[in-house]
């Protein structure tokens, strides 16, 4: 089964997408992805955390790892017994116009495409499309109204693809087993996390996609920056925060403590 | 919000051509948004600039006069005394340190913000509000 999508996700389409990864892994799928940045790399994060086994299709040569910084999660793909697979030949180097043919591989070795957050026009789409022609099934996740990168997966949607919110919606549809129910992920964000209201009543203010940054939340509220600034540098401390795109998001994953 | 065009790879390359040791050097960093225009008439004022200018001043000669120079130009030695940070706030303030991987100049760089935020706020003690404020101005600390 292929999870692919944003280069750049949200918070939220990343945390989505390591959670599936890690449900399936347990399930026994072999999680399938591109090995890019965001949503790919949360994937196979997802799987190796769930002792599964997951493969990288990639763009370049399998001897050429893209983007370096994941030279450590391939390695660990392969380390859990996993693969990383490529229909170029050694010493490919990261070129443009590979990328779709890879897409197509993606789609072509997997039953399943789940689409977790992808902008209109984006290479995730490629799969999905890749996907239909080859008579594969091709699901996604909602997201965000306000979220640009909920426009692709909701044209998926709107085009009859299958409505994923945990991974049960997908082995169902492998005939895994498991009902389809509609409760939600297990929502990560209280793990772990002491809720303190006098300083945490911000937290209620920020979202998991938006980033809103200090002036933004300090006017919404109408306390000085300075004030909102520190509240929001501890929420940060404790992981409850993070930065996103020069602003601050809900953190829906606790790093490594929930690994 | 205007989006960015530029592959993940590009901003990535781009925003790396700005060297670490630089970056650890740069105290506040804001980021901005763009105000749409239909916004900006309806925009509640916020206050005057000379109003923040008397602030600015009057933080300024409390400084001359503690220690005869500008928190900018406390050397470590003098910061700790003339900073003196209660337990819980240099927890706090070793606490980012470990988390971010911040350098013994980002540590006291902070630290030497801190104390401007509590000159700004007429305050004798740096508090740990002042240390948090310092340590939100930090964009650059990239999280471990």
């Amino acid at each position: 089964m292929a999870i692919v999508g944003s280069r750049r996700p949200s918070p939220y389409g990343e945390a989505v997408a390591e959670q599936l990864g890690l449900e399936l892994a347990r399930a026994g799928v072999v999680v399938v992805s591109g090995l890019a940045l965001g949503i790919d790399a949360a994937a196979h994060r997802g799987a190796l955390n769930g002792g599964g086994v997951t493969v990288a299709v990639m763009g370049t040569g399998v001897d050429v790892i893209y983007p370096v910084a994941h030279t450590v999660l391939a390695e660990s793909i392969l380390a859990a017994g996993g693969a990383l697979v490529s229909q170029f030949p050694d010493g490919t180097a990261p070129r443009r116009h590979n990328f779709p043919a890879r897409n197509f591989t993606m789609a072509a070795i997997s039953d399943v495409v789940v689409v977790v957050e992808a902008a209109e026009g984006s290479g995730a789409l490629i799969t999905a499309e890749a996907a239909l022609d080859l008579h594969k099934e091709v699901m996604a996740v909602p997201g965000s109204v306000f979220s640009p990168l909920s426009v692709g997966t909701h044209s998926l949607l709107r085009d009859g693809a299958g409505l994923v919110q945990n991974a049960r919606d997908v082995l169902a549809l492998l005939n895994r087993g498991g009902e389809v129910l509609d409760d939600p992920l297990a929502t990560p964000q209280t793990l772990g996390f002491r809720l303190r209201p006098e300083r945490d009543g911000i937290l209620s203010h920020l979202s998991d996609v938006l980033a809103l940054n200090a002036a933004e939340l300090a006017r919404k509220l109408q306390l000085p920056v300075a004030e909102v600034l520190g509240r929001l540098t501890a929420l940060e401390l404790d992981g409850a925060v993070r930065r996103h795109q020069g602003g601050y998001v809900r953190a829906l994953r606790r790093g490594k403590e929930r690994a | 919000m205007r989006t960015c065009r530029c592959t993940p790879g590009a901003i990535d390359t781009y925003q790396r051509r700005l060297s670490g040791p630089l970056l650890d050097r740069i105290d506040l960093q804001v980021s901005v948004c763009r105000v749409p225009i239909e916004a900006l008439a309806s925009e509640p004022r916020g206050e005057p600039s000379s109003l923040v200018r008397e602030r600015v001043i009057h933080a300024r000669r409390r400084q001359i006069e503690r220690q005869g120079a500008l928190n900018s130009q406390l050397k470590p030695g003098r910061l700790r005394q003339l900073a003196p940070l209660a337990p819980g706030s240099r927890r706090t303030l070793e606490r980012w340190s470990a988390q971010r991987g911040l350098t013994a100049r980002g540590f006291h760089r902070a630290w030497r913000v801190a104390r401007t935020a509590a000159d700004l706020d007429g305050s004798d003690e740096v508090l740990e509000h002042h240390i948090l404020e310092a340590l939100g101005f930090r964009l650059q600390d990239v999280a471990a």
